[in-house]
């Protein structure tokens, strides 16, 4: 799987960890500093991230604002079908938390109704507010849209997720 | 000698619902045989239903069949049709100066046929038929011998009892009335009648002629008035209305060939039609062609697009790539110490789940899909440039579909429409001129009336001449009664030579009955049927004679119905004979019979020596073969009850067809 011939951007390494710490900028705390985002949540937020479609559904469904989206985002090959797996795949998850925290990216909280929680260290903040680039502009765009959700519950996030899917 | 009156049957017709029925005869001898049962007396009768009998008793082929009688007849020379309702008797009998087939083209007049009757607008059917034949109408003494007696008309009908004998008067006791003293009288008076003899004949005569006087001069004023009023009026003249009829007639065969032909023509011409349809129809498939393809371009587009799409985020992603990587750092492979559970965490095994890339490969990445974007954006540009092709390309089409289409109204509108307005036209005035043609049709029948008022005063100045004539010659020599009989007699002596009777002495006229005497016996006293068939028969026949030399208000027609009757050919309910008399005359002797029937042919061919009209009809079960054999011509209808030999039924021949 490692020596592939071609690029597969989306399975990039450092594209993905870039993508969580975005995650963990906008989303990983309430607005008192409390850190929100567990592994299940990273999930969550990852898929929508990925795949904007779903994403201005859900919103619009909860009516928790919307994303506008652009043409390559909409009318592409892949917002025709939308894969699902990723979003059941812990490990990928899992893997990404561990290089973060190799890093010295994430810090790390217990709770005991959570279970394990991360937040960005400072240099992790630091590296966060680095990523500039066009997509990663983009995806914070998302993601300060996702804000109104940073305070559901996993449950209720995933119970709207299963909605929209259901509606495709 | 003045012109003598005739009759002169020419068809009977009966008008039936299916068909009608038609018996056509000839001047002469016209004989009618055939099995009993058949109508063959039933012609006879509706003849003389004809000419007013009171009624016909009709068998229900008839009843069924026909609807009404038509009898065609020459009185004096001038065509006559005389309808008359068999169901009806009371009803008028309608008279028609015309044939059997132009009575659409006159009025006819109407008679009542009998004078117990109310006169019908033209009178009474006697009266018509007297005029016509030229024949006195006079009145006789009911008691002759009477000087104050009551005067009753003296009818057709008396007359035509000496033109017609029927079945059961033939050699019957009581023929003319023998041994009947009113009966006899009247047929005396006729017979007076006949040669002028009734003592009042003068005088009636006299008042005849200013009776018929008057007619003609009333008929004059009345034509004047009446060509007068056709003046004033600018109505046609018949040769006008002749021509404007012609021209017409004329006319309305130049239209109606003249629709036929444009029917034609709206068929030839849409050949050009149907051209120019199928020529539209190839446009529109080739438009559709076109439209199909470009939904095709369109559809690759879409899908072009798409992938376009997904290589920019990629590009998007991939430069990603490289700005992340730079921040954040390395991988490294060491392994450190979970900080919860102090467990060693490898990082290796992450470079399993995720890629890690060489940064020139995603250079080398982006380029290439750069690269592709740039083709799927000439591709997509080709597929757009075949959109704009095809766009055009329908523009031309469209614009010939257009022209096609407009050709195709015009052809319409030109081929068919202009026809349609011509054939509607056309139409319009055939039916114009169909108008005309019967206003004209009927104004020529009004003239052609005008014109009948005109020959009738002719016909009436004629009679009125004849008249004269006779009134002088009566005054220059009155007949006797006794003249007559002689002539008579002898004439009756030569007929029994002809036919070779037995004993030929004593034959004369009685004086009394004017009935035929033969061996001094008076007719009612002979016993055998047959001599009395022979001599009734011949009673007849040589009044018919006699008309030819002298002048006589009697026409020269005969009908005899059973010719063959106690002579041994007639059914056995004809038994009012002697039977061993009628041995001992031998009146079964078939050569006898054959003579009878010589003795009337030779009649015909006198009157036609003389230029006579005269008309004999015979009916019988059976005709002398030799007869049969040499005059099949004047055999008029041959009747066989079983249709042996292709030989019509009867009368109503398709009776049993239609059971």
């Amino acid at each position: 799987m490692n020596k592939l011939p071609f690029v597969i951007p989306d399975r990039d390494i450092n594209l993905n960890l870039g993508l969580v710490l975005l995650i963990f900028e906008n989303v990983g705390l309430s607005a008192r500093g409390i850190p929100l985002l567990n592994n299940e949540r990273i999930s969550v937020f990852f898929y929508l991230i990925k795949n904007p479609t779903i994403l201005q559904k859900t919103l619009q469904r909860y009516g928790k604002g919307t994303v506008v989206l652009k043409e390559n985002e909409t009318a592409s090959v892949s917002s025709i079908s939308v894969n699902l797996d990723s979003l059941f795949d812990r490990s990928w998850t899992k893997a990404l938390v561990k290089h973060l925290i190799a890093r010295n990216l994430i810090e790390t909280t217990y709770r005991q109704k959570e279970g394990f929680l991360y937040k960005l260290s400072r240099k992790g903040e630091l590296a966060a507010s680095s990523l500039k680039s066009e997509y990663f502009s983009r995806i914070r765009y998302f993601l300060s849209e996702l804000k109104s959700l940073k305070s559901e519950s996993t449950s209720n996030i995933n119970k709207m997720l299963n909605q929209s899917f259901r509606e495709e | 000698m003045t012109a003598k009156p005739s009759i002169l049957i020419k068809q009977l017709i009966l008008v039936g619902h299916r068909k009608n029925y038609i018996t056509s005869f000839n001047p002469g001898v016209n004989i009618i045989y055939g099995d009993s049962a058949t109508g063959k007396s039933s012609i006879l009768e509706l003849i003389n239903y004809a000419f007013g009998s009171k009624g016909f008793i009709y068998e229900r082929e008839i009843e069924t069949s026909v609807k009404y009688l038509a009898l065609e007849v020459a009185l004096n020379g001038t065509t006559f049709l005389i309808r008359r309702d068999i169901f009806q008797p009371q009803k008028l009998v309608e008279i028609f100066q015309s044939s059997f087939d132009e009575t659409h083209s006159v009025y006819p007049k109407l008679f009542a046929p009998d004078f117990s009757l109310d006169p019908g607008p033209d009178g009474y059917l006697s009266d018509f038929l007297l005029s016509t034949l030229n024949l006195p109408i006079l009145k006789v003494r009911e008691a002759p011998t009477k000087a104050d007696s009551s005067m009753v008309r003296l009818s057709f009908r008396d007359l035509f009892k000496y033109n017609y004998l029927k079945q059961d008067d033939v050699g019957s006791k009581g023929f003319l009335g023998s041994g009947n003293w009113p009966l006899a009288n009247k047929n005396k008076q006729t017979f007076k009648y006949i040669f002028n003899l009734l003592d009042s004949t003068i005088t009636s005569l006299e008042e005849e002629l200013g009776r018929i006087t008057g007619q003609k001069t009333r008929l004059d004023n009345k034509f004047n008035s009446i060509s007068e009023f056709l003046r004033e009026t600018r109505f046609e003249s018949s040769i006008e209305l002749t021509d404007s009829r012609d021209e017409l007639s004329r006319q309305a065969v130049v239209l109606e060939e003249h629709l036929i032909s444009i029917n034609k023509s709206i068929v030839s011409d849409n050949i050009s039609y149907q051209f120019l349809k199928s020529k539209l129809s190839e446009v529109s498939s080739e438009i559709k062609l076109h439209n199909a393809s470009s939904e095709r371009n369109l559809a690759a587009i879409e899908r072009f697009s798409r992938l376009k799409n997904d290589y920019l985020v990629d590009v998007e992603k991939l430069k990603s790539i490289s700005e992340a990587k730079a921040l954040i750092g390395e991988i490294s492979h060491e392994s450190f110490a979970c900080p919860i559970c102090e467990n060693a965490v490898r990082l290796s095994d992450v470079g399993e789940s995720y890629q890690i890339d060489e940064s020139k490969n995603v250079t080398h990445e982006i380029n290439s899909i750069n690269r592709r974007i740039k083709d799927i954006d000439l591709l997509i540009q080709q597929e757009r440039d075949k959109i704009g092709v095809a766009k055009s390309q329908i523009i031309d089409l469209r614009a010939d579909e257009e022209k096609a289409r407009r050709l195709l109204d015009l052809e319409t509108s030109q081929s068919i429409t202009p026809y349609l307005a011509e054939r509607d036209g056309v139409s319009a005035e055939l039916a114009t001129v169909r108008e005309k043609l019967k206003q004209v049709e009927e104004n020529a029948k009004i003239r052609r009336q005008h014109r009948l008022l005109y020959e009738e005063s002719e016909s009436l100045a004629e009679s009125i001449l004849k008249l004269t004539e006779k009134l002088r010659d009566l005054r220059k020599a009155a007949p006797s009664l006794d003249e007559v009989r002689q002539t008579l007699g002898d004439l009756l002596f030569s007929y029994l030579e002809k036919v070779n009777i037995k004993d030929r002495t004593d034959i004369s006229i009685s004086k009394s009955t004017l009935l035929p005497v033969l061996r001094n016996r008076d007719y009612g006293d002979i016993t055998s049927g047959g001599l009395r068939t022979i001599l009734s028969i011949g009673y007849l026949s040589i009044l018919f004679k006699l008309t030819f030399y002298r002048d006589a208000n009697l026409p020269a027609f005969l009908m005899i119905d059973t010719v063959g009757k106690y002579l041994g050919k007639t059914q056995t309910q004809y038994s009012d004979t002697d039977k061993s008399e009628d041995v001992r005359e031998g009146v079964t002797d078939p050569i006898k019979y054959k003579n009878m029937y010589s003795y009337m042919l030779s009649l015909a061919e006198t009157a036609e020596d003389q230029g006579i009209t005269c008309q004999i009809l015979l009916v019988d079960n059976d005709v002398p073969l030799d007869v049969q054999r040499d005059n099949s011509g004047f055999i008029v209808a041959h009747f066989n009850s079983r249709g042996e030999n292709g030989l019509p039924l009867g009368l109503i021949d398709d009776a049993h067809l239609h059971q």
